[in-house]
This record gives structure tokens, sequence and C-alpha cells, in this order.
């Protein structure tokens, strides 16, 4: 398993667990974690068509130290970005999605 | 006589053997004891000393974060008033701050520094976004959503600092 590799997986478990807490960021579709002084962003890109994704990794400095989409990845690599994009988004909106369920409710 | 004699003498030569060897054991378990006290006080002060240390820097991280919020409300303000340019600047004053705060941070604060990470993070995003929409107009929905994001990250540097036991202190920078 490859560095890469390893990172990913280690994201997609750590947020399928619950440990790892995406928060939305001020642009839109883009979402922020951190793994100690490490920060992890992923957003949503136009690009490859009609949507794709992107990863960045910010280094314990702040700066940005990888980046991964659609143009440095595998196919199968790709795929697993996109997932954890989705489980990201997931994560990062479910405080939202609860909100939203309790304004409905206290409509009715 | 002198048969006795040496019988005695030898007798009195494995006697003092004897007592030489005992007074010797307790001689080394003595300074056995004193040394493991020697190690215990040692110890007990280097602890004493990394605890005072300890205290210390998440004092300092208090007030930095204190800065930190104090900041965070000029942003906003600068925000209100439309003076990106100058809350461009400020940005990158309070991303600095946040990395040292982190750098302040002890090995046991892990959490400490994830949660600075993050919101360093979501500064830089901030900043990127403020920067692209400089140009044009920024309406007021949008600002609001800019500064809901500063209040976010205002939320979990109060949050830190409580942990740090200043978060009465910090409260009244609301």
């Amino acid at each position: 398993m490859s560095q890469l590799e390893r990172v990913m997986e280690g994201l997609h478990r750590r947020t399928a667990e619950g440990r790892l807490k995406w928060e939305p960021t001020v642009a839109e579709g883009q979402f922020v974690t951190a793994v100690d002084a490490i920060a992890v962003a992923i957003q949503e890109t136009k690009w490859p068509r009609p949507k794709g994704c992107r990863l960045e990794i910010l280094d314990e400095e702040g700066r940005l130290a990888e980046v991964l989409d659609h143009g440095n990845t595998s196919a199968d690599q790709y795929e697993a970005l996109e997932r954890l994009y989705a489980e990201a988004r997931r994560s990062a909106l479910s405080s939202q999605i609860t909100l939203e369920k309790l304004a409905k409710a206290l409509e009715a | 006589m002198l048969r006795d004699m040496d019988a005695l003498l030898a007798n009195t030569g494995s006697w003092a053997s004897i007592s030489g060897a005992a007074i010797s054991t307790v001689g080394l378990i003595a300074t056995i004891i004193v040394a493991w006290g020697a190690r215990s006080a040692s110890r007990a002060a280097r602890t004493a000393a990394i605890a005072a240390n300890n205290s210390i820097e998440r004092h300092l991280q208090a007030i930095d974060l204190e800065r930190a919020i104090g900041l965070i409300q000029r942003i906003k303000l600068l925000h209100d008033t439309g003076r990106w340019e100058a809350a461009m600047e400020q940005y990158q004053a309070l991303r600095m701050m946040l990395s040292d705060i982190m750098a302040r941070c002890s090995e046991d604060q892990s959490e400490t520094r994830q949660g600075l990470a993050t919101a360093r993070a979501d500064i830089r995003y901030l900043e990127d976004t403020v920067g692209e929409s400089i140009g044009n107009a920024i309406d007021a929905s949008t600002r609001s959503r800019f500064n809901r994001r500063l209040n976010n990250v205002q939320s979990v540097l109060e949050e830190l600092a409580s942990t740090m036991g200043f978060g009465d202190q910090l409260g009244e920078t609301k």
C-alpha cells in the first residue's frame, strides 16, 4: 500500500468512525479537518466535468504540502477521493441536517 | 595456651570478618536508600519543573488566544465596514498568531493542535475567498457568511481557552 493509499484509508476510516469531524469552510463545497497539526481540505471542483474533487494537505506550518486531484491520481485513488468527499460532506452537514429536521418538526 | 590464643585470634578474625561484612552490607543498603531518595527527589524536582513550564506555556497560550479572539473581532469590524484590503492583512496576522499558539502546544495537547490547525486552514480559505471577491461588490449576505465562519473560528478558540482555565477572562472579550 502506497503512502497516499494509507493516508486515504486512514481518512476514510476515521471519518466513518466519527473520529474525524469535517467542517464547512467559507468556500462553497469545501470541507476541512485536521489530524494533529496537519489540516486536510477537500472540495468540489468543476473539473473533470460535470463535477470533480480535490484534496489539499496543509503541513504543520499551514503551508500547502500536497494536492491530490484527477490529474495526479490513479482511477482507484480518485474513486477513493470522491468517496471521501461524500463522507466529509455528510460529516460536515450532519449538524445542519439535524437543525433542518428540528425546524421542520417545530413547524408541524 | 598459645593454641588457645591462636583459636581465639582465629575466631576473632572470623567475627571481625562477619561483622565487617554486615557493616558493609548495612552501609551499602543505606547508600542505596539515600541514592534512591536523591533520585526520587531529582525526579520530583524535574516533574515539578515540567509542570511549572507547562503551566507557563498554557498561560502564554491563553494570552495569545485572547489576542487572536480580539483580532477576529477587529476583522469582523473591517468586514462590516467593507475594508477588505485591511482585512486581508489581518488574516495573515491571525494565521501567524495561531501558528505561534500551536508551537507552544505540549505533546499531550493533540486535540488543541487539531482545533487550531482547522481554524488556521479555515482562515486561509477565507483569505482566498475574500481575495477572489475583492474586485466584485461583496453583498451583505456574503459578508454575513464570512462573519459566520469567523464566529465559528472564534468559538473554537474560546473553547480552547476555556480548557486552559482562562475561559472567564476570555468570555469578556466577546
